[in-house]
């Protein structure tokens, strides 16, 4: 019992944080300069689920990937540092009692713990299937699922006339013939025959039985290139997803309370210092 | 408006390194949790972008991970206030360096193309 007591007093240390912080910090700061010089190295981390990408890449190149693993270690060591932190601080609070916008920057806590466990199920549960393409009036099986979609019509609209606001800027690249809207129909056939029909769009994904389907790609990308028209569309489950926007929710209503708090206590203080000016 | 915080948070700290401003002044402090949370807001926007088109909240890039340590070295400033060695005039310094980390980031496209030498890794 000694032993768990001082282990426990050790990872609720407040200092312990602020230097895995800082660690942290350093150790991104590091990866940031890795993936920026090795960039087509780390572009297959985000098309797929991290354990797939530690057999295969990480673990093989650890001299350009032991920064992932040494954030993955950090991150495990945060989380249960600012569980422990925050539950110690938490029971005092509430013996203490008063107002529950004493709590926001616990509520910040326990979200950012949420957020750490959605993207761990969003890297390690579910799966990610990348490179889906699909041509017009073609049908396809979903990954790991009975399910089969079909584009039932590709719809994209092009630009017909530089805009004059546009015309002025060079740099923007929106020229006569590109892509201005895209918009697609998907049918999703049960294995029962049953179908039901969708619409996709570039950002506006479609939501099917816990599945997520996200256009990635369309082609043809001008008006008259060659090419058959279609798509190219990320699939995947992703249990995360979920717990992620819960987290961020609840976190940056935490943050809200905290600024409340903070917004009051600042003209407290001002009104103070305008007294002791005065005096 | 992050950004914008954390310059006015960096400025208010030089003046208080330098003895410009009050002792127990901690307004450089206020700057930047207002900073923090414009910026946080900003990550949770992006992320809901990110997830809209690319499937992933979070993409693994240069940029990506220059907002993360953006985020958590701000994050670590607001829990400094929480150590007793960390005083006033450190926490001071300490937000002043980060503005320079800011800075940084906001030219490193521009500094990266620069063709600097590739380092050895």
């Amino acid at each position: 019992m000694v032993i768990f007591s001082n282990i426990w007093n050790f990872l609720g240390k407040l200092s312990l944080a602020v230097w895995i912080i800082l660690a942290l910090t350093i150790d991104v700061l590091i990866g940031s300069i890795i993936i920026h010089i090795y960039r087509p190295f780390f572009s297959p981390l985000n098309q797929t689920m991290l354990p797939d990408w530690i057999i295969n890449h990480g673990f093989k190149n650890f001299n350009i990937t032991w920064w992932i693993f040494v954030l993955l270690f950090l991150l495990f060591l945060l989380g249960i540092n600012i569980f422990v932190c925050t539950t110690n601080r938490v029971v005092t609070l509430i013996h203490q009692g008063g107002s529950f916008l004493k709590f926001a920057p616990h509520v910040m806590h326990y979200a950012f713990i949420m957020l750490l466990f959605g993207h761990l199920a969003c890297y390690t549960a579910g799966f990610m299937s990348f490179d889906n393409p699909i041509k017009e009036r073609e049908t396809i099986s979903v990954p790991y699922s009975e399910l089969k979609i079909k584009l039932e019509n590709l719809d994209i609209e092009y630009q017909q006339e530089r805009p004059a606001a546009i015309k002025a800027d060079h740099k923007i690249s929106l020229v006569k013939g590109g892509a201005k809207e895209v918009s697609a129909t998907l049918s999703f056939i049960q294995p029962d025959q049953r179908v039901e029909w969708k619409t996709i769009g570039v950002n506006r994904p479609i939501w099917y039985h816990g599945l997520s389907f996200h256009m990635n790609d369309f082609y043809p990308k001008k008006e008259g290139a060659p090419g058959e028209p279609g798509l190219n569309l990320i699939i995947r489950r992703d249990p995360g997803i979920k717990i992620i926007i819960a987290g961020a929710v609840i976190f940056t209503l935490g943050l809200l309370m905290y600024l409340y708090q903070m917004v009051k206590s600042t003209l407290n203080y001002a009104k103070v210092r305008k007294e002791t000016f005065l005096e | 408006m992050a950004h914008a915080s954390f310059g006015v948070g960096a400025w208010l700290s030089l003046l208080f390194i330098l003895g410009k401003s009050p002792r127990e002044d901690r307004l450089f402090s206020y700057f930047i949790i207002w900073g923090f949370a414009f910026y946080t807001v900003a990550q949770v926007v992006g992320a809901v972008w990110a997830y809209l088109g690319w499937s992933s909240p979070f993409m693994w890039s240069d940029r990506h991970l220059q907002s993360v340590v953006v985020w958590l070295y701000y994050s670590c400033f607001l829990h400094l206030f929480l150590l007793k060695e960390w005083n006033l005039k450190k926490r001071a310094y300490f937000g002043l360096s980060g503005f320079v980390l800011v800075l940084f980031f906001i030219y490193f496209s521009q500094i990266s193309e620069m063709h600097i030498p590739r380092l050895g890794w």
